[in-house]
């Protein structure tokens, strides 16, 4: 075939369209192959950082195969730089006609690059290596003629298919980086958005790990961590345990407080910062592939870091606004709304999985003798007293909460009346071991009581209403018998129908 | 049904794996299996995506890879736990060496199969040994005596234009990150401590190992970073040497040629010889065509299809009686593999052991080019095994758990 008609021939069968390098060289490599009689062609990609060409795809009598070759190339050795001049160079030691030919082509620039330089684009080389060693036929003036036009040509789709995949990968970016700030601008409950941030993170960018560690507001200690893992799982970090060891060695004084602040090829840590201050740090890393994070990653991670810290900064403040509508200023006990709904739960939980649940319902004894006395500031303060007390000997399951003025209601799941009474008498003792201020009594000495009525899910009731109404009956009995004990609903209830039936 | 199998075979992989699904093929008509040969590298770049991958519907079913990497396989998420998925599956009658690797860390939870091994050796033509000593066996004992051998030789074989007394047998043509763990190995060096905790690239040993196997390409005794370095074989009476994991046997003997090419361990650098065993694994990836994949698993598994693919291959089945028998029935064979099988070690079954041996890898690859453009020195390659050293230590540290 005429070398005019040979080309425009390779021109008509690659007019199509290639989804990756891979594509195009798959389908153009044994076309090529075929037009020289060549039985073995291979594309490499030159190195030049590391003055190598590496072995791409290789096509064999028409087969394609993923193999591996390394060759040493000195860009600034004579042959070489003829190589460069010409396009073309026999082999320099294989006994067989073989011949190397450039494929030159344009790539754009990441746009970090791209931004910092003022370029957008960079010269990229190729090699394709031709052999012929079934008939050891070498290559004429008229092949060698063919083999530049060819990888002309080459060279020309692959320009092509760098832009267009620049522009699909930029695009997927694009998309992938908008549900991310939907995400961002949606989370609200902390812990909750601080996975799925990570989880999002990790499906876009696939590290090996993103972790984030979170730097307590007040002492600006790392105070919580998180991280995903390969398999996208999100799980926290103990921090007490020295595992990030990784990135403390890196601080100034290896102090844990700055989980990493070098970046490399691997690893890139951005700080999450609002107005100035420091809420933590992402981190990021492909240590284990030990595959570089491309600048395109870093200019878009770099945008979301301050998106990200915007929406922990949200988050954060909607907790606060939470935490001031459930619970009480004064006593940190929760309030009676958040109480009722915890209730509510409690017992359809204890309904379906035949539990017991127990509700305390106490007031302090002589509250407002002692109000009147001693002054609303010195009230306040025995409340806040007692409710340590009470927040600090329970279990993390249970619930207290500043029912309404001195009144505090205690939810005690999975509890018996035996177990309530000896929760009571503990509380009991505790509270009488209050020492109160005497600053502000004037000197005098001032104890604290407190009295507690019981009340056991399902046996005194299986409504909600009506158990607080038992705890409450049961109250009002220690109160009528004097006041600093504890009684149970259940035996106030026998002993009361003893005495009536008597 | 997708299979991702490694090069095992070089450009002879894709059809010789066809023509022997050929006999599953027609046991199982309603299967069809699609066959992707991907190279040891861009299959390392894969597998951390392998979870989007199998997300998206593009995963294979069934992969043949390392054995080293399964442990990082079940992190990633990507294996199906064979034990749970079919009681039938066991590894208690493949070889001890292998079996460690099948399971997740601290479990009894099987995740992939031993498939083949393949085991480094010497091998070399007496013919071409006897013109330069009388007492080959000897001189390839140690790592000193070897590049005596080899600085002989090439003064023997002067006149012959591209020999090379040792052909390289790394498929790239660079200096071979496996082919150095023996000298490192035997010198008493290593790449994780045996706690897990510590790496040991800059240990003084592993360095000393590394400088015993570069000085092969240093001194001109093995080429490097060249055309089709695979070309200049014993074979074509280009090299007298070679170092390789694939057995000699069949590779020598199905050739007929009329020299003799004897067996012997990798000669040992420091104390003792070892020598470093590979093996390749296969696994079910989780995905919709499970059932299909293990029925082909245990296929390549069983003993009878494991000799055969061993013998078209080169290497060694891994299962204790396919293996025995595989021995047995040469008795050269057994001559030669008794003692280099006592003598061998793997890489250990860590999350971070294929990324360590990666950075090994660069290292190599680094020193190579150093080598061919004559501007290697001990002091670079301080240098780059310190960098490798403080990263290793910082990966063991990230996943000690």
């Amino acid at each position: 075939m005429p070398r005019t008609h040979l080309l425009y021939d390779f021109y008509r069968k690659m007019s199509q369209r290639f989804y990756s390098f891979e594509d195009l060289l798959h389908h153009a490599l044994p076309i090529m192959a075929n037009y020289l009689g060549a039985q073995r062609i291979s594309f490499f990609n030159w190195d030049e950082e590391k003055s190598i060409i590496s072995l791409q795809t290789t096509s064999l009598n028409g087969e394609i195969f993923d193999l591996q070759e390394n060759i040493f190339i000195d860009k600034n050795s004579p042959e070489i730089i003829k190589f460069l001049q010409d396009g073309l160079m026999d082999s320099p030691t294989l006994d067989y006609p073989v011949i190397y030919a450039l494929v030159k082509w344009r790539t754009p620039l990441e746009s970090l690059k791209a931004l910092t330089s003022g370029k957008q684009m960079r010269s990229r080389y190729g090699v394709l290596r031709f052999e012929r060693f079934k008939k050891n036929k070498i290559f004429t003036q008229s092949d060698k003629q063919i083999i530049l036009g060819l990888c002309s040509e080459l060279s020309s789709k692959i320009n092509v298919i760098e832009i267009d995949s620049y522009h699909m990968s930029q695009l997927e970016r694009a998309r992938a980086l908008n549900g991310l700030a939907k995400l961002f601008a949606t989370s609200l409950r902390l812990a909750d958005s601080l996975k799925e941030i990570l989880k999002s993170i990790q499906n876009t960018f696939h590290f090996d790990r993103t972790s984030m560690y979170l730097l307590d507001p007040k002492t600006q200690v790392v105070n919580e961590a998180y991280s995903a893992d390969l398999s996208g799982e999100v799980k926290s970090i103990d921090i007490s345990q020295n595992i990030h060891r990784a990135f403390s060695a890196r601080c100034p004084g290896g102090d844990y407080v700055c989980p990493l602040i070098t970046s490399s090829d691997i690893v890139l840590s951005l700080p999450l910062s609002m107005q100035s201050n420091n809420l933590g740090w992402l981190v990021f890393d492909n240590m284990l592939s030990r595959a570089k994070i491309s600048q395109e990653d870093i200019l878009s991670l770099k945008q979301f870091s301050t998106q990200i810290a915007l929406a922990i900064d949200n988050a954060r403040l909607f907790e606060k606004v939470q935490e001031l509508s459930n619970y009480d200023e004064l006593t940190k006990l929760c309030l009676r709304r958040f109480f009722n709904e915890n209730l509510s739960q409690e017992i359809y939980r204890s309904q379906r999985f035949n539990l017991t649940l127990a509700i305390i319902l106490l007031d302090i004894d002589h509250f407002k003798t002692i109000n009147d006395t001693y002054g609303h500031i010195f009230g306040d303060e025995a409340l806040k007293e007692v409710s340590q007390v009470i927040r600090t000997s329970l279990r993390q399951t249970d619930i207290p909460c500043r029912y309404g003025g001195d009144e505090i209601i205690i939810m005690l799941p999975r509890t018996t009346a035996e177990e309530a009474k000896h929760i009571a008498k503990r509380l009991s003792q505790k509270v009488k071991a209050i020492k109160m201020n005497p600053e502000l009594t004037h000197g005098q000495e001032v104890h604290l009581s407190i009295s507690q009525g019981i009340a056991v899910y399902p046996y005194d009731s299986q409504d909600q209403a009506e158990l607080i109404h038992c705890a409450d009956e049961a109250l009002y009995y220690v109160k009528e018998g004097g006041r600093g004990f504890w009684a149970n609903y259940s035996d106030v209830k026998n002993k009361t129908d003893k005495e009536e039936n008597s | 049904m997708l299979f991702w199998i490694m090069p095992d075979n070089a450009e002879r992989t894709q059809s010789i794996m066809e023509d022997f699904l050929l006999d599953f093929k027609k046991e199982n008509p309603g299967i069809d299996i699609e066959i992707k040969v991907i190279n040891r590298a861009t299959l390392w770049n894969k597998i951390f995506s392998l979870r989007h991958l199998v997300r998206s519907g593009k995963g294979p079913d069934i992969i043949a890879m390392p054995h080293y990497w399964t442990e990082l396989l079940i992190k990633a998420d990507v294996l199906v736990n064979l034990t749970e998925f079919d009681k039938t599956f066991r590894v208690d009658n493949y070889l001890e060496l292998l079996r460690s690797h099948c399971y997740k860390n601290n479990t009894s939870d099987i995740y992939s199969i031993p498939w083949w091994f393949d085991i480094t050796a010497l091998h070399y033509r007496e013919d071409h040994l006897l013109q330069v000593c009388n007492n080959p066996q000897k001189l390839l004992s140690t790592w000193q005596g070897m590049l005596e051998a080899c600085k002989m030789l090439k003064e023997r074989f002067s006149d012959v234009e591209g020999y090379f007394p040792m052909q390289n047998s790394d498929w790239r043509g660079s200096l071979s990150h496996r082919a150095v763990l023996p000298c490192i190995w035997s010198r008493g060096g290593f790449l994780m401590d045996e706690k897990e905790n510590l790496s040991g690239f800059n240990v003084p040993q592993t360095r000393k190992g590394i400088e015993d196997f570069a000085a092969l390409a240093l001194k001109g005794y093995m080429p490097i970073l060249r055309e089709r370095s695979s070309l200049g074989t014993i074979s074509s009476g280009y090299a007298s040497m070679i170092m390789t994991r694939r057995q000699g046997i069949a590779m020598f003997e199905g050739q007929k040629a009329n020299f003799e090419v004897k067996t012997l361990p990798i000669p040992k650098t420091g104390k003792e010889y070892i020598n470093y065993l590979d093996a390749t694994n296969l696994a079910l990836i989780k995905g919709p065509n499970k059932e299909q994949a293990a029925l082909l698993l245990k296929w390549l598994t069983k003993p009878e299809n494991q000799i055969k693919y061993a013998a078209l291959t080169e290497v060694f089945p891994s299962s204790e009686a396919s293996f025995e028998n595989f021995l047995i029935s040469s008795p050269i064979r057994v001559q030669n593999y008794a003692h280099i099988l006592s003598s061998a070690k793997t890489l250990p079954s860590h999350i971070a052991s294929g990324t360590l041996m990666e950075m090994l890898a660069e290292v190599m690859t680094k020193i190579a080019s150093n080598i061919v453009r004559n501007d290697y020195s001990v002091k670079q390659l301080e240098t780059y095994l310190l960098k490798e050293q403080k990263e290793a230590d910082d990966i063991l540290s990230l996943y000690r758990d």
